[in-house]
């Protein structure tokens, strides 16, 4: 309720000009500053005008401990690709700990020639790269899995994604340093918090271009991104992101720990289970207009949403409005970044009529978005991760959206 | 594995050669920073054990002694036979996880036993983690394996039995095979059944789905010679490939009349532009579409009003599938 009400439904107003010069007319006569007072003076560090109000979507309603649940990013109410730190979604499982940066390290050992305790300022002295890149909790959109669900909005369905640009020391370097054997396969990445979550991570991937970060958007982490330390593997399933890192460990095998084999694994309709599905693969969604949005009439709308990839880089982002009977190509937001959000736009005029608004992304290996209902005839209705199909918003003739994947 | 084959295999070799590049700079560090850990600093956080045992301390319990351990630290957010919540359900669920409520439990879905005394010295109990002692966790661990009937409740579980605890999931874990769903193949499929005209009426996205279960994403209804006329010839249905509502009026059912003969259901690339399909079908005579364009939804037809208008003849609506099909 409270996210709703604190939606920003201006954009519409501003598409109609006479409409919204009435607005602003308007306003300017009742509330608009008064030009004789001075504003507010410098300040250490800077929040946001108290008239913005879009906030993470935590979810009460759950026997679930908050410090093992998530939050989710108010996607309808960002702009760009970039996900302001404090509305970056949050995932945790043992709360989130407070680390004092002056005694965190990060300790590598295991198959190497020599095992190496890095202190945050070791870390800081190394070369460092900065690299823009989403993160998407691999339960994002889950809700949707047994054919669409009841849930209301964006942020709701989706928001356990954002992008942010990360600043580290890439893994390869730190393992380098440490004589890393050749022949060692994967690595475990620990975390300091009280569950000490741990994932085993293939050895590729760590060489290729995974990194150790401390800074995101600017600054050092935010607590519950992980600070001091978190590890970044652009692309990867978020879990596997592990946060407060203090220790990598270089091994011939996958730990099989609790996170890797009883969840986050992908239970299909033979009673089987896919383990290590680390990729997040092409998706796209429509964020506005979107559901709880209503749109005011017929006329002109400017359609946009995120499209991202954890295999490369966004190729196409297609918009339909009538349920994927036909595709129009969207414009997408320059520079299109590998494994990053990727902005799309596409104008529509809406005639008034219900629509079945969706958007589908096709990557640069070749693979579009499939529909929602083809993946389940794959993958059934039990295996809870890893949806990246199809989202449809359904506009009624009155020009209210709702979820729309529910037929 | 998440990377292909061939890909990973040249990651693989890439960092073979890497390794060859590095492993001189590697008997002297590049940049000089970090310290080697202390004997007990590495013993404090080297905590993970492997599926063969690795890294499990000397200790061993039974699943009568672990009873107590489960009771006073487990049993309120377990329950008291680890079935009853209200967090995770720990036992039962065995051969539920093909049905449409399976249960993930430590007996159905846990490959390892050791993952099991893994997690809980690291992470239980969940407010308290790493208050259990050794003895504990051997106990609990015991406990669980028995609740799940795995082990005895006097089978004594230690660093050299729990390694050979066979679990019943132990082979239900597959590698990733994604991308799992692609394009499928531009192929047109088409299959026709005859309209069984006593049971003339039905859902029209139910007879496509009798016909290509909800791969249907267009149906043709045939009209008979006599009744056609230049407007009526045959009805194309197209079906939302995302949601596969009809796309003409979704919510009301579509009534199939006796006037229609024959039925094509197509199957064929997923989403493909409803011109694409009309060719495909024999170039239908399509009554509606091509009088609209732009961006507007192609439901709401006044010729489909007047196909589903069947007059007498009709029977009710009878929401079932006609059995021809």
């Amino acid at each position: 309720m409270s996210t709703d009400s604190s939606r920003s439904r201006r954009w519409f107003l501003g598409l109609g000009a006479a409409w919204s010069a009435a607005v602003v007319a308007c306003r300017s006569r009742v509330a608009g500053p008064d030009p004789s007072l001075l504003g507010a003076a410098v300040s250490p560090y800077g929040s946001r005008s108290r008239f913005e109000k879009a906030v993470r979507h935590v979810n009460q309603n759950t026997k679930v401990p908050l410090q093992e649940a998530s939050s989710r990013t108010p996607l309808h109410d960002t702009y760009g690709i970039i996900t302001p730190s404090s509305l970056h979604f949050e995932r945790h499982h043992g709360g989130v700990p407070e680390i004092d940066p002056a005694t965190h390290t990060l300790t590598i050992h295991g198959l190497v020639e020599r095992p190496l305790v890095f202190t945050m300022a070791d870390l800081k002295a190394l070369p460092s790269v900065s690299r823009i890149h989403f993160l998407e909790c691999s339960g994002n959109s889950g809700g949707e899995w047994r054919g669409g669900s009841g849930e209301t909005d964006v942020q709701r369905i989706h928001g356990l994604t954002s992008c942010s640009e990360w600043t580290g020391v890439p893994v390869s370097t730190l393992l380098r340093e440490c004589g890393a054997h050749a022949d060692a396969a994967w690595v475990l990445a620990e975390g300091a918090d009280a569950c000490k979550l741990d994932r085993s991570i293939p050895m590729a991937k760590m060489l290729d271009d995974a990194m150790v970060v401390y800074g995101q958007n600017g600054e050092p982490l935010r607590p519950e991104q992980g600070y001091p330390l978190r590890l970044l593997l652009p692309g990867f399933e978020g879990n596997a992101n592990v946060k407060w890192l203090r220790r990598l460990k270089v091994m011939n095998q996958p730990a099989m720990s609790r996170e890797e084999t009883s969840k986050y694994t992908d239970l299909m309709p033979d009673g089987t289970a896919r383990q290590f599905t680390f990729d997040l693969e092409a998706k796209s969604i429509i964020t506005r207009p979107s559901a709880g949005d209503t749109l005011r009439g017929a006329g002109l709308y400017q359609v946009t949403g995120i499209a991202w990839t954890g295999r490369g880089s966004v190729a196409r982002v297609e918009v339909t409005t009538d349920g994927g009977a036909t595709w129009t190509e969207a414009e997408l937001q320059t520079p299109v970044l590998r494994r990053a959000h990727t902005r799309f736009h596409w104008p529509w005029t809406w005639d008034g009529r219900e629509a079945l608004l969706a958007s589908r992304c096709t990557d640069d290996t070749g693979y579009t978005q499939p529909p929602l209902n083809d993946l389940i005839k794959i993958r059934g209705t039990n295996s809870q991760y890893h949806n990246n199909g199809i989202q449809t918003w359904k506009v009624a003739a009155n020009g209210t959206i709702t979820n729309g994947n529910r037929a | 594995m998440a990377i292909g084959r061939r890909r990973l295999a040249s990651i693989a070799f890439a960092g073979i050669v890497a390794f060859g590049a590095v492993q001189l700079p590697a008997q002297s560090p590049s940049f000089g920073v970090g310290r080697a850990p202390k004997p007990e600093e590495l013993q404090a956080i080297d905590i993970d054990i492997a599926p063969d045992g690795r890294g499990l301390p000397p200790g061993g319990s039974t699943a009568a002694a672990g009873k107590d351990v489960y009771t006073r630290r487990c049993e309120t957010c377990h329950g008291p036979t680890g079935k009853e919540g209200p967090q995770d359900v720990l036992a039962g669920g065995q051969g539920s996880l093909a049905t449409s409520r399976p249960q993930k439990t430590i007996g159905s879905y846990w490959p390892y036993a050791t993952t099991l005394w893994d997690y809980i010295r690291r992470a239980m109990p969940f407010d308290h983690p790493g208050t259990l002692t050794t003895g504990e966790i051997y106990g609990a661990t015991a406990y669980l394996l028995f609740l799940n009937g795995i082990v005895g409740e006097r089978d004594v579980v230690d660093e050299t039995t729990l390694p050979r605890v066979a679990m019943p999931n132990r082979n239900g874990f597959v590698p990733d095979p994604r991308p799992d769903i692609g394009r499928p193949a531009p192929a047109v499929c088409e299959r026709r059944a005859a309209l069984d005209s006593s049971r003339a009426r039905a859902s029209a996205s139910l007879v496509a789905a009798a016909m290509f279960g909800s791969m249907a994403t267009s149906l043709m209804i045939e009209v008979p010679m006599r009744m056609r006329s230049p407007s009526l010839s045959r009805i194309f249905l197209t079906f939302s490939p995302l949601t596969k509502v009809p796309l003409v009026d979704a919510r009301s059912w579509m009534t199939i009349c006796p006037l229609c003969v024959e039925m094509r259901a197509c199957l064929r690339e997923t989403m493909s532009s409803t011109r694409t399909m009309s060719r495909s079908l024999d170039r239908p005579i399509t009554i509606s579409r091509s009088m609209r364009s732009g961006n507007s939804p192609p439901w709401y037809f006044p010729e489909m009003k007047r196909s589903a208008n069947c007059g007498a003849g009709c029977g009710s609506l009878t929401g079932k599938v006609p059995t021809a099909f």
